[in-house]
């Protein structure tokens, strides 16, 4: 494997508990463990006073009902300031023409795509587009009824903004503010976030669910090196979903079952893999 | 149709034996990650007795028992560290073994310069971001695994780990300075 696999390679190399030893107990410590198992199966579970002080259960998970979740990246990394709009969709028949392999948008439909996402996105408070100012789009595709824009836009108080959208056909012909029907994000651009010095990288920076009541879509984005490109999203459910790659930016979303929550194309660890322009392929890209 | 084997207390002890046998070597070493290692049979026995106790709890795939039981060792730990309020950071390993295949000094010398990298960048993660990273590299949990012991969904977990993988790497892209006392060579 190659890029950033590297260093979490060593990481496990650093584990503070030793390489892992086969069997894994050394004769002391197996000596131990068997009259530990001794001592406790000579307990009554029931009513063993020596159980009475055992800590609690582990915590379980907490079911969350959001309504729209935001996170990770550009993005969630101010939350605060993020304006995000709940897509308004009946449900997974919204996407009944959602497609695995995006269309790139270009002229015509690029630019109303981006203009109409600025329009959804404006901000007259701390998250103010300067005015006048255009937006530069980062990528812009379409997915059977659906486009999807990343773009960014000098900000009025001087830095830069980052907005997506992911909107259907009659939102892009007709945005209007604050009617909904769309899912987005906009905030500040963190420029902490250099692009990827290795040119087989691929880097996973945003990544989440986006949910209204039963219409629900997992999403991720993020930078690849110079030399990467195809990149395609390999689901834990077995869907392969190509990412759309423009200069060194990517973006991929996918439909889920009814709870996202729970939909193992969103709960599970996807993967990646990226084919570079020499037409090596890189499978199982952690991301 | 079928129904579940009666707990007689020989089908407990039974199933509580596999249990056991199954998951204590990765609970010791889980522990051992965690506290002193002294101290890390003591909370893997605390640990066993609480499955002992709660057996019907336990998850019967032995593969959902091992994230179950490294639950409980967290919440004994977080248990015996509220009094101080005190959330330690995973220590790393010193690394002291040459790297397989290193065929000569320089590349041995790279390979030690990487991995003190490597150490300084983990220090500056947060103990938070630490253990999500653990629980994948170390602990060797699934996303759906490591969120069952954090209290978390899978999905959240996914996030922090990217953030947490994330913050590494830019650690790693631009180190901290150090300086070196007066009189010291690098």
């Amino acid at each position: 494997m190659t890029r950033s696999t590297d260093s979490l390679e060593r990481l496990a190399d650093l584990d503070p508990a030793g390489p892992p030893s086969g069997a894994g107990l050394a004769d002391a410590e197996r000596a131990r463990a068997d009259a530990l198992l001794g001592r406790i199966l000579a307990t009554d579970p029931a009513t063993d006073p020596a159980t009475a002080a055992a800590p609690t259960d582990p915590p379980r998970p907490r079911r969350r009902t959001p309504r729209l979740l935001l996170a990770g990246g550009v993005v969630a990394a101010v939350a605060a300031a993020v304006v995000a709009v709940p897509l308004v969709v009946g449900g997974d028949e919204a996407f009944a023409g959602w497609s695995p392999v995006p269309v790139e948008l270009t002229g015509a439909e690029r630019d109303a795509a981006v203009t109409a996402c600025s329009v959804l996105q404006t901000d007259e408070g701390e998250l103010a587009a300067s005015p006048g100012a255009a937006p530069r789009p980062l990528v812009a595709e379409a997915r059977g009824g659906w486009s999807y824009v990343q773009y960014r836009v000098d900000a009025r108080d001087g830095g830069r903004l980052e907005a997506t959208c992911l909107m259907p056909d009659e939102v892009v012909a007709d945005p209007v503010p604050g009617a909904g029907g769309f899912f987005g994000g906009l905030g500040p651009v963190e420029d902490a976030l250099a692009a990827p010095r290795r040119g087989d990288a691929v880097r996973e920076e945003t990544a989440g669910v986006g949910e209204v009541d039963d219409g629900v879509f997992g999403y991720a984005s993020g930078r690849v090196g110079d030399d990467v490109e195809r990149l395609v999203v390999d689901l834990a459910d077995g869907r392969e979903v190509e990412a759309s790659v423009e200069d060194g930016r990517w973006a991929a979303w996918w439909p889920t079952g009814g709870d996202g929550f729970r939909d193992t194309s969103v709960t599970d660890a996807w993967t990646y893999t990226a084919t570079l322009r020499d037409g090596t392929v890189l499978g199982a890209v952690d991301g | 149709m079928t129904h579940p084997t009666p707990s007689t207390p020989e089908s407990r002890e039974t199933r509580f034996r596999a249990v056991f046998a199954a998951t204590y070597p990765d609970l010791l070493r889980f522990a051992q990650r965690r506290v002193h290692p002294s101290h890390a049979e003591d909370v893997v026995a605390d640990a066993f007795l609480v499955a002992w106790r709660r057996l019907d709890d336990v998850p019967v795939d032995v593969a959902d028992a091992r994230p179950w039981l490294f639950g409980v060792v967290r919440a004994t730990l977080l248990n015996a560290r509220r009094g101080d309020r005190r959330r330690d950071a995973l220590a790393t390993r010193i690394g002291d073994g040459v790297p397989l295949g290193a065929s000569d000094d320089a590349e041995v010398a790279a390979e030690v310069a990487a991995r003190l990298d490597l150490q300084r960048g983990w220090a500056r993660l947060d103990p938070a971001e630490q253990e999500v990273i653990a629980l994948s590299v170390w602990d060797g949990l699934t996303s759906a695994q490591a969120a069952s012991v954090l209290g978390c969904t899978a999905t959240a977990y996914r996030l922090r780990l990217s953030r947490a993988r994330r913050a590494l790497r830019r650690h790693l892209d631009h180190p901290a300075r150090t300086t070196l006392p007066e009189g010291a060579r690098p």
